[in-house]
């Protein structure tokens, strides 16, 4: 039988004590070197800590500024969510390095007793789980703002889908650091503090904490437990409150709906006021930051108003004297001034433009076709040339200073649509080149001869090719998304779209285009007849101006033009003397169809009916056709129907009365010239229609608006 | 204090104290190799203690504490020590074999401490040494009270088995 005290002694004797001895030289020379390496180790690691901070923390500020250098400057609205950002950031990297701190001071220090220490050892892997788990409130969300600026930055231009992988990029990064976090989480830390707590539970009673150690605590599980719902609570409360907030707030832009007013010609006070009204109403849905508005009719100003704000971060009102971008109808002002200087003999619009370029520019991939080029098929957009600009022309980061030998490099390899005068081709190349050629015949800069033409003369006190720092412009946004957006004209010519201007201006500008004054008849003739193609046939536009008519009272010669950033329309009826100009500092929805409107509207008799013995409006109920079984098919409102009558008269009169009219092209004219046909049958169509549809077997009656929408899709 | 005062004091601690972190060592870890392993750590844990040592209490209390504590945290981290271990084999030739004949019941006491928890193998360790329950108490941060429990348990465990073993 043996005794404790058996085994003290086998303990105590000396003589099995012990088997080793230390080299008590070398032990010391060890040690020494680890401590030594180990405060270097923490050194660095927390000069690479505070380093990184320090440098995310620049890297937003200078991100900010760059965006906000790049967008124009002036509006806070850019940098402020990174400085909110950078701040954000500062604030939880300072509160962990101090926390940091705190813990590091006694993190490797083993002094205190066994159960002071697994205390400590407890609360320390508690705090690397708290700040494992919280791992995506420490670093993500604080900096939210920042990487969506940084994302709309980066991908700046890219097409949507580019944006979204970059994007889901982003997120599937986060998601990664976050999942590893979890797992190490899972599979280290969490167990290790159980380990921890159970050696602690060994202390704390007078049971075998061996019994403990085989599975973890219930209640340290349910404590967990009740945090991670805590934190799944506050932070579905987070976004539920945020996505609330937002969607609240949120409401997509509509496009702008046709007034229901038919005449407005008298320009009363009764009419102004329902412009007025549907206007408001119109900014409101499409929500426009500002919308600018003028009519003028035989020389006079009869109604102007701007809405909205042509700065929405600093409120300041929108008025016809704001200047806006106009973006394309920039090309009218550049055919006008080259007619001018045409009529002053400075350019021959019928000579080739390589008349006005330097000797060695070759134009296009096919040279003899491109020096026979003229400024007039420029100006008409029938040279051939395509689109786009075929790269960067711009020096000064994008700025207006043309380069021109890089748009001459360019210009050699540039493919030529069609031959020049032999079809139509709507291209920002050629009015580009055009404002060029103007400049060099004329040696002046375009926008000096542009003050000089015609802003003198017209008294335009808020138009200019945008060189002009004194003149301030509506700040621009973005759709769908209202960002502030200066554009830059990197890929763009002044002639072709440099162009800022008033509604106001614009009105003057239009009453000069329609009576003689500034412009000779002889010159008024050119904006006002369509351009000849080679064959002799009329092309679609005239010098700078599209040829159409959506109402039965003539032509509406028009010019829009839109960006990113801005949206603009001007048209007028030569006929009736009356134009419209309206211009937004925003993408979109464009403002296209509030000028056509108020353009038929003021025109008197223009809404009356949408065919009159004087002509018929360019429009259709349906926005497509397709045959079968010789019986139209048609679409409308997104959807196909076999169509059974029109107005109550059986489709099948209607067909045959125009097969025996106009023959051959019966069908065309059936699509595309509807009111036409009507009224030739007697039938005095409405602007509104009724349509027999045929819809799951039965005729149902629909009614339906004649729009110039309608039939532009009817025709492509 | 300096440099020399911590590596005089660490001197001093050793040929006094070095016998309390061979047997400790002894008692975690189960080869040579993890021996020197964690007698390297509780040395250095001691060196580092020093400057926050302030005479509250026994230089041997102190000494137990460090060795006890970074023997528990060394055994958590085991595992990782063993892979690690290799480059340290290189360099750490400072346990000299003596040339005292093993002893089997000294061996037998020891692989039974090795097969107890941390904290019942400190404890046992401390009785062992000869400490009394009131430094015991001190060193583990519990009662004397719980420190009696706990001690006439183990050493009922202990004989049980020895004569179970018949050693």
């Amino acid at each position: 039988m043996m005794l404790f005290e058996d085994l003290e002694i086998i303990w105590r004797d000396k003589g099995a004590q012990p088997t080793h001895t230390i080299d008590d030289e070398a032990l010391r020379r060890i040690v020494a070197d680890r401590a030594h390496s180990y405060r270097r180790k923490i050194l660095w690691r927390d000069i690479f800590e505070i380093g990184m901070d320090v440098f995310v923390v620049v890297m937003l500020i200078a991100v900010g500024l760059w965006a906000e250098w790049r967008s124009g400057g002036g509006h806070l609205r850019v940098i402020s969510p990174m400085l909110v950002t950078a701040i954000g950031y500062a604030f939880v990297a300072t509160f962990r390095f101090a926390s940091r701190q705190r813990q590091k001071g006694r993190e490797k220090l083993f002094d205190d007793s066994i159960r002071g220490n697994l205390e400590r050892l407890v609360s320390n892997a508690d705090y690397q789980i708290r700040l494992k788990s919280w791992f995506a409130w420490w670093y993500l969300v604080p900096l939210i703002p920042g990487y969506m600026l940084i994302t709309r930055s980066t991908t700046e231009g890219a097409p949507v889908l580019a944006r979204w992988i970059f994007g889901g990029l982003m997120c599937l990064l986060f998601w990664f650091m976050d999942w590893g976090n979890k797992r190490q989480l899972r599979t280290e830390l969490v167990p290790q503090k159980e380990e921890l707590e159970a050696l602690l539970a060994g202390l704390e009673n007078g049971g075998r904490s061996a019994e403990i150690r085989s599975g973890s605590s219930p209640s340290s599980s349910i404590v967990t437990w009740s945090r991670r719902f805590v934190g799944l609570t506050v932070a579905l409360l987070i976004f539920g409150v945020v996505g609330w907030f937002l969607w609240a707030n949120y409401r997509p832009a509509e496009n702008p709906e046709a007034p229901k007013f038919d005449d407005i010609s008298a320009f009363d006070e009764n009419d102004k006021a329902r412009i007025d009204a549907w206007l408001r109403e119109t900014v409101e849905r499409a929500q426009y930051p500002s919308l600018s508005v003028a009519i003028v009719r035989a020389g006079t100003t009869v109604y102007e108003q701007a809405f909205g704000f042509e700065n929405t971060w600093r409120e300041i009102r929108a008025t016809t004297n704001t200047a806006y971008h106009v973006a394309s109808v920039t090309k009218v002002f550049t055919a006008s001034l080259a007619v001018m200087l045409h009529e002053r003999g400075v350019v021959d619009l019928d000579l080739p433009l390589a008349r006005y370029l330097p000797e060695d520019v070759v134009i296009s991939t096919q040279p003899e076709a491109g020096e026979t080029i003229t400024l007039r098929q420029l100006a008409s957009h029938t040279s051939g040339l395509p689109r786009g600009v075929p790269g960067s022309v711009q020096s000064v980061e994008g700025r207006y200073a043309l380069e021109p030998q890089r748009l001459y490099h360019l210009l050699a390899g540039v493919k030529l649509e069609f031959l020049p005068g032999e079809g139509e081709r709507y291209s920002n190349l050629g009015f580009g080149l055009l404002g060029h050629a103007l400049e060099r015949a004329a040696k002046k800069p375009l926008n000096q001869l542009l003050q000089e033409l015609l802003c003198g003369p017209l008294q335009l006190e808020r138009t200019a090719y945008h060189v002009d720092e004194d003149l301030p412009v509506a700040t621009g946004y973005t759709t769908p998304v209202q960002l502030p957006e200066t554009h830059s004209y990197r890929e763009r010519l002044a002639g072709s779209g440099g162009l800022v201007t008033s509604a106001g201006d614009l009105a003057k500008f239009l009453a000069a285009q329609m009576q003689p004054g500034v412009f000779t008849s002889n010159m008024l003739s050119q904006f006002h007849i369509a351009t000849r193609l080679k064959d002799g046939l009329p092309a679609g536009r005239s010098l700078g101006w599209r040829i159409d008519s959506a109402i039965p009272g003539g032509v509406i010669l028009s010019k829009n033009g839109g960006r990113k950033n801005c949206s603009a329309w001007i048209g007028f009826s030569p006929d009736h003397d009356i134009g419209v100009a309206v211009v937004a500092n925003i993408g979109g929805p464009e403002v296209d169809p509030i000028g056509y409107w108020l353009l038929g509207r003021a025109i008197p008799g223009g809404r009356a009916k949408p065919a009159t013995a004087n002509g018929a409006a360019k429009v259709a109920p349906y926005s497509g056709v397709r045959w079968e079984n010789n019986r139209p098919v048609v679409e409308v409102q997104g959807r196909w129907s076999p169509l059974a009558s029109i107005d109550a008269i059986p489709v099948e009169r209607i067909l045959e009365f125009a097969e025996k009219e106009y023959r051959s092209v019966a069908r065309k004219r059936f699509a595309e010239d509807l009111p036409e046909v009507l009224l030739a049958m007697g039938h005095q169509p409405e602007w509104e229609v009724t349509l027999g549809l045929e819809i799951d077997g039965q005729v149902r009656r629909v009614k339906v608006e004649m729009t110039k929408e309608n039939r532009d899709r009817v025709r492509r | 204090m300096n440099e020399s005062e911590q590596a005089s004091r660490f001197g001093e601690w050793y040929r006094e104290y070095q016998g309390i972190v061979l047997r400790i060592a002894r008692a975690s870890a189960f080869n040579l190799a993890d021996q020197e392993d964690l007698i390297q750590e509780i040395s250095l844990q001691i060196w580092n203690s020093i400057p926050n040592f302030g005479g509250n209490c026994k230089a041997s209390t102190w000494v137990y504490r460090v060795a006890l504590n970074t023997a528990i945290a060394w055994g958590r981290k085991e595992k990782s020590h063993r892979e690690t271990r290799e480059g340290l084999a290189e360099d750490a030739h400072f346990l000299k074999e003596t040339a005292e004949p093993r002893n089997e019941k000294l061996e037998w006491i020891y692989d039974q401490i090795r097969r107890f928890d941390p904290i019942d193998r400190s404890l046992i360790l401390l009785h062992l040494d000869g400490q009394s329950y009131l430094e015991i108490a001190d060193i583990l941060g519990i009662s004397e009270k719980n420190v009696g429990v706990k001690l006439s348990r183990l050493r009922k465990t202990l004989t049980d088995k020895a004569n179970n073993d018949a050693i």
